[in-house]
C-alpha cells in the first residue's frame, strides 16, 4: 500500500488549482439561471424536539388534514421503541397510470426525506385508496439506478456513451434549432411525442403559443379506437360510467385490475356490487376483473360487435328499450329520411327498421361468431334492459383497441346505453366532457394556423387521434423530416409496434436533427436520443389534471412535494429543480424556460404568454401560473378556500384536489341560457339553435336545450358524417369482421388470434420500470394457451413455443390455463423491457441483457444474453433479486396496422405457433423491417383519403387535440 | 511534531481530501487536467491532448458516477438500496453537527465526494486549531473525524472506490479509485492509531 505522505502531495492540486479565486466550485456548475444554491437545510444540531401532537393510540383512517402541516408518527424501525417523527404531509398526484389518483407524500421535517407516499383521503376520484403503483412512488423517487443530471450524446446515436451537460446549454441548443425553424416557416419541424402526459392544458398552450401543429401522442396505440366509436355517437370521445349507482355493469375492460380508471372505477363497481348490482364481463381471457364477475362472457376476440348486435336485437324484440329516451335523443328522423324514404318518418317506423337492419344478428349467430352461448347473450341483454336507466358499461381498449373496425365496438356498447335510456343517469353512462374539468389559463393562446402532415396524413381524415406510429415509415417515404424532436414519457422503440423501423429512424440525423428523451426513467427509446433529460415522478413536478371517474367534475393538483413542505417552513425557491433530488427538472418550467429562450425579445409573439400576470413583463413562474388559475378559472375554488380563511393557490397546496361539481347528470336537458339565445336562431326542420354559425342547442318540447356536442345536437345512430367522408356502409353501429376473424386464419397451419394488449395490474409500461416493488410482484408475460390447445401442440406449462408474426417471430414459454378461451392465446405488453448495456440503459430490476444485431437491411435479431440477476456489487439487498425474468419483448414482432377510419393501430396478430427448434431460445426476437413496410401499405391501401366535403381535410366539429384554425382544415392551399 | 507541524499535516490532508472529493464530484475540466498531469499518483494515466483526453474523461465520469458506480452511501450500506434512506439521514445529522452545509445538487448528501469533503472541513478545522494553539478544539476535529471515518466513509467508500476500480475503463478513474480507496483506509488506519 503506498504511504499516506505520498498520498498528501496530491493536496497541492487542490490549494493550486480548486482553491483559486477563479476556480470552478467543489460542486459541479450547474446551469440555474439566476437563482443562489440551496444549501442543504441546517436546522441547529440537536434541536430540541418537540411535538405538538405526540401519537395517542387511536386508530383513524386517515391523517385528519388539519394536522398533516405537523403529523406526528412512531418510527417504525425503532419498534419496540416508541420513537416519534414529525412529518409534514403534502398532496400530490400519482403519476404512474393515467388515473391520476391522489396521494399523500411524507416529508420528515427534519431531513427533508419522503419517507411514504399514501393515499389522500380529500381527492374525489380515489378517496384516499391506492392500488400497487401509488405507493411504489417511493421506489421512483430514491431509485438508485434514477438518470438524475442531464446527459448528452457521447459518439453516433445508439453507441451508449454519455457524458453531464448542463440544462443551460440544452435549453439553448433547443431553442436556437426552434426560433430558426419557426422563422424560416419550417413549423412542422416541431415535434412533442408524449406517451403520459400527466396534465392538462399545460402543452396545449406551450405549443399553439409557439404556433407549430406540434402535438403528437401515443393514443393512437392506444384508446383511438374506442375514442371514434364515442365521438361519433355524442361529440364526447370517452364514456363516463356512473358504476357505484348502476344495477348492471357491462364492461369490455377489466377495470377491477387495470385500465382507464382503474382505481377509482373499481372501487365504485365494487360499491355496486355490494348493493346488489350484476356485473357481466366481455374478454377472451379470465382477467381478474372476469373472475369477480356474475357473467364471463368469453369471446372470440372481434366478435364482441356482434354480440353486443344481439342483445340490442333482445332489446328490441322484447321491448326493454326506452322509447321516451330514444325518440326524444336519437336522430332517428334524420335516419328514416336519408335511408328509409320508404317509410313515413314516425317513431314506430324506425323501430321496425331498426328491427329489420339487425335482423340477421340472432343471438345464434352471435354464438357462432363468439363462442358465446346464445342462451348466455339473452341473459345479459335481458339484465342490460331490466336495469334500464341504471346500466353503466365501459370500453376503451382491449376489444375496441384489438380489432380492425373495433371503432365500431365502443359504438355498438353505447348503442345499448341509448336503448336503455342510461345516458347522463344515476347509474348509466354520462359524455366524459361533463365530469371532466379543464381550467382555461391566463392569455390562452389562439389555435395553430399551420397542419402538420407527419402526424394528420390525408389518408386519415377521420383518425381519431395522430398517426403516431406511422412516423417512421412517413419518414421512410420522405413525407418530411424533424428538426426538433421531443419524446416525453414516450418510448417508442419498446411500446409501439414495429420497434426496429424506429430504431431505423432514430439513429437517422438526416430524418431527425436533434433528439431529447424527457424522462423519469431509462428508456429502450432513450438510448438513441442526443439529449436524456431527467423529470420529475409524482413528488417532483406541478400538474392539474381531471378525469372522468364518477359522476361529478374534480380538479386535482400535483406538486413537488419537498418543494412546497419547505416553502411552507420559510424557504424559497425559484426552481423547483432546486429542491428535487439532484438536477431534476420540474417540467412545466422547462417549457416555459424554453418558450422564453425561443423568443427573448418578443419579436416572435411568443414570449407575451409567458409574462407573469402579476408582474407585467417579467417571465411568468410556475407558482404564478397555478396561483392564477386557481384564482380565476376554477367555479368555486376562491369560495371554498375564503371560507377556510385560505387563498385558492393554498387551499390547493393544502387539499390537492377540489371538487367543481357533483352528481352531474342529464346535461343534455340543461336550458340554454337566456343571454345565450338572444340573436339565436332556430333551424325549422331540424330544430338545431344556432348562433353566429354554430349550434348552440336543439329546440325539444318548445324548449332550448343544450343536446350533445354533434352535428344533430342528438345522439347519432345514423352518421352523416360517416356517410359523406365515404364509409356510407358505417354510417350505423355495424359489425366489421376483424382482421384476426377465422376466415382469415388456417387452423389447419396453428393459426391463432393472439390477444396482445392487456396489461398487469402492478406495471405501467416503462414508467413503472424503476419500481423494485413491482418488479418483484410481476416479471412475467408468457403465453397463455389453453390445455385442448396445448395437448395438440404438445407443450407444457414453462416449455418454449415459437410465435410467428406477419413479420417476424418471437420465442416465449407457454402458461396452460382454462382461463382462455381454447384457439385465442394472450400475452401481456407489460414485460420484455430489455438494455443493450450491462451498465447502461433499462434499470436492472426489469430488463433483460440482449444481443441486438442488425443481420442485413433491415432483418434485426435480439438475444437474451442473461436475465435480471441479482446485482454484482457487495451492497445487500441486491443479492435478494431473486426474480430472473424479464419477460419477452412481443411488440418488436407486430407490424403496424392501421385502422383505415380510427387509425388505431390493431393490435391483435394472426399468429402461427410452432415448436422451438434447437438453435431458438427464450425471450429470441426476429425482425424484418421491409416486410413490415409492406404490410403498412397494405393496410395503407384500405385508407380513403381527404379530401372530404368542402375540400376539408377532416370534418370540422369531430373532436381533434391541439384542433388548428378553421384555415388549416381547407386541403387545398395548405401548408 | 510541533503545534506548526500538525498544522501543517492537517492542512496537507484537508486538501487531499477536497481533492479527491472535487474529483468525485465533477468532471475533470482544463485546470484540474494541467495540474494532475504533474502528480506522481495519477498524471501517469493523463496521456493525449487536452481536448480529447477530457471529453473521454467526461464520458468515462457519466458512465461510472452518474449511471453505474453510484457514489452514495446509502446504496453500500442500507438494506434498502436506494437513495435518501436511514443512512443518508445518519451523514446529513454529522453534517449538521460538524458546521458543514455544501451547496448545491448532487443528488443526495451522502455522496462519496461530499463525505470526502466533509473530512476536508474537519481537517481544515484541525489546523486552523492547531496554527492557534487551541488544542482542545483540535482534538475535538481529530475526534470528530475519527467517528465519521468510523460509522461512514471508511466503513464504505473502500468498497466503492473497489467497485470503481473494476468498472473503470479509463486509466484515470482506476487510479483515482485506488487513491480514494488507499487514503480513505491509511487515514482511517491513522485516526485509530492516533488515539
Amino acid at each position: 500500500m503506498r504511504s499516506l505522505t505520498e498520498m498528501l502531495k496530491l493536496g497541492a492540486v487542490f490549494r493550486q488549482v480548486v482553491e483559486t479565486p477563479d476556480a470552478p466550485p467543489l460542486a459541479p456548475a450547474t446551469p440555474r439561471p439566476a437563482a443562489p444554491t440551496t444549501p442543504v437545510p441546517t436546522e441547529p444540531a440537536r434541536a430540541p424536539r418537540h411535538f405538538t401532537a405526540p401519537p395517542t393510540g387511536e386508530l383513524a383512517t386517515y391523517p385528519p388534514p388539519e394536522r398533516w402541516d405537523d403529523w406526528v408518527e412512531y418510527e417504525s424501525k425503532a419498534w419496540p421503541q416508541k420513537e416519534p417523527r414529525r412529518y409534514m404531509l403534502v398532496p400530490t398526484t400519482c403519476f404512474n397510470c393515467e388515473s391520476g389518483c391522489g396521494l399523500l407524500a411524507y416529508v420528515d421535517r427534519q431531513t427533508f426525506q419522503v419517507r411514504k407516499f399514501e393515499g389522500n383521503p380529500v381527492h374525489p376520484g380515489s378517496r384516499g385508496r391506492n392500488c400497487a403503483k401509488g405507493p411504489a412512488t417511493i421506489n421512483q423517487t430514491y431509485d438508485p439506478e434514477r438518470i438524475l443530471f442531464p446527459l448528452k450524446r457521447v459518439g453516433p446515436r445508439g453507441s451508449g456513451q454519455w457524458e453531464r451537460t448542463t440544462w443551460d446549454a440544452v435549453l439553448d441548443d433547443f431553442a436556437t434549432r426552434i426560433r430558426a425553424a419557426l422563422q424560416e416557416g419550417r413549423h412542422n419541424e416541431v415535434v412533442y411525442h408524449v406517451g403520459r402526459p400527466g396534465e392538462d392544458g399545460f402543452m396545449e398552450r406551450i405549443l399553439q403559443a409557439w404556433g407549430v401543429d406540434a402535438h403528437n401522442s401515443h393514443t393512437n396505440v392506444c384508446s383511438a379506437g374506442a375514442r371514434l366509436g364515442y365521438d361519433i355517437w355524442m361529440g364526447s370521445d370517452r364514456p363516463s360510467p356512473d358504476h357505484a349507482n348502476a344495477r348492471f355493469i357491462l364492461l369490455l375492460s377489466s377495470h377491477l385490475e387495470t385500465g382507464h380508471y382503474f382505481n377509482p372505477h373499481a372501487q365504485r363497481i365494487i360499491e355496486a356490487k355490494m348493493a346488489g348490482a350484476k356485473i357481466a364481463v366481455m374478454d377472451p381471457r379470465l382477467s381478474n376483473t372476469a373472475s369477480m364477475a356474475d357473467y364471463w362472457l368469453s369471446t372470440y376476440p372481434g366478435s364482441e360487435a356482434a354480440v353486443l348486435l344481439a342483445m340490442a336485437r333482445v332489446l328490441l324484440d322484447e321491448e326493454l328499450y326506452d322509447r321516451a329516451f330514444v325518440e326524444r335523443w336519437v336522430n332517428w328522423e334524420e335516419y328514416l329520411r336519408a335511408e328509409r324514404a320508404d317509410l313515413e318518418p314516425t317513431f314506430d317506423n324506425f323501430i321496425l327498421a331498426l328491427k329489420e337492419h339487425y335482423a340477421e344478428f340472432t343471438p345464434e349467430y352471435a354464438e357462432q361468431e363468439s363462442g358465446v352461448a346464445a342462451a348466455t347473450i339473452v341473459e345479459v341483454a335481458r339484465l342490460a334492459g331490466r336495469a334500464g336507466s341504471a346500466f353503466s358499461t365501459h370500453v376503451w381498449r382491449g376489444a375496441a383497441s384489438g380489432n380492425l373496425g373495433g371503432w365500431q365496438v365502443a359504438r355498438c356498447l353505447f348503442f345499448l346505453n341509448v336503448l336503455t335510456g342510461s345516458v347522463g343517469t344515476p347509474g348509466g353512462t354520462s359524455p366524459n366532457s361533463w365530469d371532466k374539468f379543464v381550467p382555461v389559463p391566463w392569455r390562452k393562446p389562439g389555435p395553430q394556423k399551420v397542419w402538420n402532415e407527419l402526424l394528420w396524413p390525408r389518408e386519415y381524415p377521420l383518425a381519431h387521434h395522430e398517426l403516431s406510429y406511422l412516423l417512421p415509415h412517413f419518414l421512410k417515404e420522405g413525407r418530411g423530416k424533424l428538426s426538433a424532436y421531443f419524446t416525453r414519457v414516450y418510448n417508442p422503440v419498446w411500446t409501439n409496434p414495429d420497434g426496429a423501423s424506429w430504431i431505423e429512424v432514430l439513429r437517422d440525423e438526416s430524418k431527425i436533427g436533434l433528439h431529447a428523451a424527457l424522462t423519469p426513467v431509462w428508456s429502450e427509446t432513450a438510448w438513441f436520443a442526443d439529449y436524456v433529460l431527467p423529470m420529475g415522478h409524482a413528488g417532483e413536478r406541478h400538474d392539474t389534471i381531471s378525469y372522468e371517474t364518477h359522476s361529478a367534475k374534480w380538479l386535482g393538483y400535483r406538486q413537488p412535494v419537498l418543494r412546497v413542505a419547505r416553502e411552507k417552513l420559510g424557504e424559497r425557491f425559484e426552481y423547483t429543480y432546486e429542491a428535487n433530488p439532484g438536477e431534476v427538472w420540474e417540467e412545466d418550467e422547462w417549457w416555459i424556460e424554453l418558450s422564453w429562450r425561443i423568443d427573448p425579445d418578443g419579436s416572435l409573439g411568443i414570449r407575451h404568454y409567458f409574462e407573469s400576470p402579476y408582474r407585467p413583463g417579467e417571465k411568468i413562474t410556475i407558482n404564478e401560473y397555478h396561483q392564477w388559475l386557481f384564482e380565476n378559472a376554477v367555479p368555486g375554488l376562491p369560495e371554498a378556500a375564503a371560507a377556510e380563511g385560505l387563498t385558492p393557490f393554498d387551499y390547493m397546496r393544502k387539499y390537492g384536489a377540489f371538487t367543481v361539481a357533483d352528481k352531474v347528470y342529464r346535461l343534455h336537458e340543461t336550458p340554454v341560457a337566456p343571454a345565450q339565445l338572444d340573436g339565436a336562431e332556430v333551424d325549422e326542420a331540424s330544430g338545431i339553435v344556432r348562433k353566429g354559425g354554430a349550434a348552440i342547442g336543439i329546440m325539444r318540447d318548445g324548449q332550448a336545450v343544450t343536446g350533445f356536442p354533434t352535428p344533430s345536437r342528438k345522439l347519432e345512430f345514423y352518421s352523416s358524417t360517416l356517410r359523406d367522408w365515404k364509409w356510407p356502409e358505417y354510417a350505423l353501429p355495424t359489425y366489421i369482421k376483424s382482421h384476426v376473424h377465422p376466415e382469415n386464419l388456417d387452423r389447419s397451419r396453428e393459426e391463432f388470434p393472439l390477444v396482445a394488449t392487456f396489461r398487469l395490474p402492478t406495471l405501467i409500461h416503462t414508467r413503472s420500470g424503476n419500481a423494485k416493488w413491482l418488479y418483484e410482484i410481476s416479471h412475467t408475460n408468457p403465453l397463455w394457451l389453453h390445455p385442448t390447445d396445448a395437448k395438440r401442440l404438445g407443450v407444457k406449462t414453462g416449455e418454449l413455443l415459437k410465435v410467428n408474426t406477419d413479420i417476424g417471430y418471437f420465442v416465449s414459454k407457454v402458461w396452460v390455463t382454462e382461463g382462455i378461451r381454447p384457439g385465442v392465446v394472450a400475452c401481456s405488453h407489460h414485460l420484455g423491457r430489455w438494455r443493450l448495456s450491462d451498465t447502461i440503459g433499462c434499470d436492472r430490476w426489469s430488463s433483460a441483457l440482449v444481443d441486438l444485431k442488425e443481420e442485413g437491411n433491415g432483418q434485426w435479431r435480439m438475444r437474451q444474453l442473461q436475465g435480471i440477476r441479482p446485482w454484482k456489487s457487495e451492497d445487500p439487498d441486491s443479492e435478494r433479486v431473486w426474480w430472473s425474468d424479464a419477460g419477452v419483448h412481443q411488440n418488436m414482432t407486430f407490424a403496424v396496422h392501421p385502422d383505415p377510419l380510427s387509425g388505431m393501430h390493431c393490435w391483435h396478430q394472426k399468429v402461427r405457433l410452432e415448436p422451438v427448434g434447437p438453435n431458438d431460445r427464450y425471450g429470441d426476437i426476429y425482425v424484418d423491417t421491409r416486410r413490415s413496410f409492406e404490410v403498412y401499405r397494405e393496410w395503407l391501401a384500405m385508407t380513403r383519403p381527404a379530401p372530404g366535403p368542402g375540400g376539408l381535410r377532416r370534418p370540422l366539429w369531430l373532436l381533434r387535440p391541439y384542433k388548428p384554425a378553421p384555415e388549416a382544415y381547407q386541403l387545398n392551399g395548405a401548408h | 511534531m510541533n503545534a506548526a507541524d500538525r498544522a501543517a499535516t492537517a492542512r496537507a490532508r484537508a486538501d487531499t481530501y477536497r481533492l479527491l472529493g472535487r474529483l468525485c464530484l465533477a468532471e475533470v475540466d482544463a485546470r484540474l487536467l494541467a495540474a494532475l498531469r504533474e502528480t506522481a499518483e495519477l498524471g501517469p494515466t493523463l496521456v493525449g491532448a487536452d481536448e480529447p483526453l477530457l471529453a473521454t474523461l467526461r464520458a468515462e465520469y457519466a458512465r461510472l458516477l452518474l449511471i453505474n458506480v453510484l457514489p452514495y452511501e446509502s446504496v453500500f450500506v442500507d438494506e434498502q438500496v436506494m437513495l435518501n434512506t436511514e443512512a443518508t439521514v445518519a451523514v446529513y445529522d454529522a453534517y449538521r453537527e460538524g458546521g458543514y452545509s455544501p451547496a448545491g445538487q448532487v443528488g443526495a448528501p451522502d455522496h462519496v465526494g461530499l463525505e470526502l469533503a466533509f473530512l476536508g472541513h474537519l481537517a481544515a478545522d484541525e489546523a486552523e486549531a492547531e496554527a492557534a494553539g487551541d488544542a482542545a478544539r483540535a482534538a475535538r476535529s481529530r475526534a470528530r473525524q475519527r467517528s465519521f471515518l468510523e460509522a461512514h466513509l471508511g466503513r464504505w467508500a473502500p468498497v466503492w472506490a473497489t467497485a470503481l476500480e473494476r468498472a473503470a475503463e479509463h486509466p484515470f478513474y482506476a487510479a483515482l479509485a485506488a487513491v480514494v480507496r488507499d487514503y480513505v483506509l491509511a487515514e482511517l488506519e491513522a485516526a485509530l492509531e492516533r488515539d
